[in-house]
């Protein structure tokens, strides 16, 4: 299945190694991964939205439109604010990711009690 | 969906876990991002229905992006799924009419084109040499045997007719007579010494010429005499990513002037093929050097053939 622009900045890895500990069935696996997969694409688009000016909000979807894989993308978005993008998306998927960890495991735990 | 790996752990090793829990618990998390996103940014949420994307079908919008075949550039793909690349875009895109391609063509170097002045990153003259590759089969490069111009993205304007040879006339010139010739030679001489070695090839270099800035080379001053055989009708892609014109020319004259705000100079046919002859008679444009050691790349109009 294809990219997306900001794919180099999410460790998703890390979450499939931690479920593969787990007995998980394939629908199952694919269905959590889709929900996480979904809910990264909302904090992502959050962060640009919420640094982006919003004058280049437009162009930038007419860019995600034409070409959502595209690592320009994050270039286009860099060249127009001061904030480092980049890096406050990979700390804060760093930090759900963190998150979401804890959460497999709890759910673990709560199979145990 | 994302393109997740398979992880073969054996399952005698695996851990319970309460799937539905963690479900529910992710859900909840979506739902919250989701709300969070629409009270935040409402604005987006409508510019994103109005392109018709949904945020949870990203990955889904990519795929189809790839598969209506409307990138032309690098396609990044994930590993495990390899074997969904077109398998020949050059091919493909062949069938269609030229003015869909040169659309297309627009389309993905305007993606590239982010830029405040004429500077463009190696990154982004990679990816546009990799699109004019992909969508034309011809290897332009912005670096060239460790030469290249002060500019690969710049103003081009109108110039007019080089005289060929020796008591070369305007009205020997086959088009665009109007545009009228250069009262001096160009740049590197006449084309020929006399109207009787003129041939097809030079009426074609002539006609599909441009000039560009040699003499602020930073090392023209110090290695003209080697620097002058290598420009001297050197072949090079001029593009108009306005429209996706694309001309196949000769360097075949030195200029403009740094005064007169442009970095290029092209032909009235080149200017006419790009689109850019009337009005303004000056556009953007970008301008690559052809690897061509075989000189199998015909000169003008690119896709005519």
């Amino acid at each position: 299945m294809s990219k997306l622009f900001y794919d180099h900045l999410v460790n998703i890895e890390e979450i499939i190694i931690v479920l593969s500990e787990y007995d998980i069935s394939e629908d199952d696996r694919q269905q959590i991964l889709s929900t996480i997969d979904e809910t990264i694409h909302h904090h992502v688009l959050d962060i640009i939205f919420t640094h982006l000016p919003r004058e280049h909000h437009e162009e930038f979807l007419e860019k995600l439109a034409a070409q959502p894989h595209h690592p320009s993308l994050m270039e286009f978005i860099q060249q127009r604010t001061d904030w480092n993008i980049a890096q406050e998306i990979r700390n804060s998927l760093q930090q759900f990711l963190k998150e979401l960890i804890q959460d497999i495991h709890q759910s673990h735990h709560d199979e145990n009690q | 969906m994302i393109p997740f790996l398979s992880y073969n752990t054996s399952v005698s090793k695996r851990k319970h876990i309460n799937t539905n829990r963690l479900r529910v618990r992710l859900v909840r998390n979506l739902q919250r991002a989701r709300k969070s996103f629409a009270q935040k940014h409402p604005h987006a949420v409508e510019l994103l229905k109005n392109k018709g994307i949904e945020i949870g079908n990203l990955r889904e919008h990519a795929k189809k992006v790839l598969a209506s075949g409307l990138v032309a550039g690098s396609i990044l793909l994930a590993t495990p799924t390899i074997n969904e690349l077109p398998k020949d875009n050059l091919a493909r895109f062949s069938e269609l009419p030229l003015r869909e391609r040169e659309k297309m063509f627009s389309q993905s170097l305007k993606i590239h084109l982010v830029t405040d002045g004429y500077s463009l990153a190696p990154s982004q003259e990679k990816e546009i040499s990799d699109i004019i590759q992909d969508q034309w089969g011809i290897t332009a490069v912005p670096i060239l045997e460790g030469k290249r111009l002060n500019h690969s993205y710049g103003m081009i304007g109108a110039e007019q007719h080089l005289p060929r040879y020796p008591g070369d006339a305007i009205y020997q010139h086959a088009e665009l007579q109007q545009a009228g010739m250069t009262p001096g030679r160009g740049a590197w001489g006449y084309f020929v010494s006399s109207k009787n070695e003129l041939t097809d090839e030079v009426i074609q270099k002539e006609k599909y010429y441009v000039a560009v800035q040699t003499l602020y080379l930073p090392d023209w001053n110090t290695n003209w005499v080697a620097l002058k055989e290598w420009y001297k009708f050197r072949k090079v892609l001029v593009i108009n990513p306005e429209n996706g014109k694309s001309v196949v020319a000769v360097i075949g004259d030195a200029g403009p002037a740094k005064w007169t705000g442009k970095h290029f100079g092209g032909s009235p046919e080149v200017m006419e093929r790009l689109d850019l002859y009337d009005g303004m008679r000056k556009g953007k444009v970008l301008l690559y050097f052809v690897n061509d050691p075989d000189d199998s790349v015909p000169l003008g109009p690119v896709g005519y053939n």
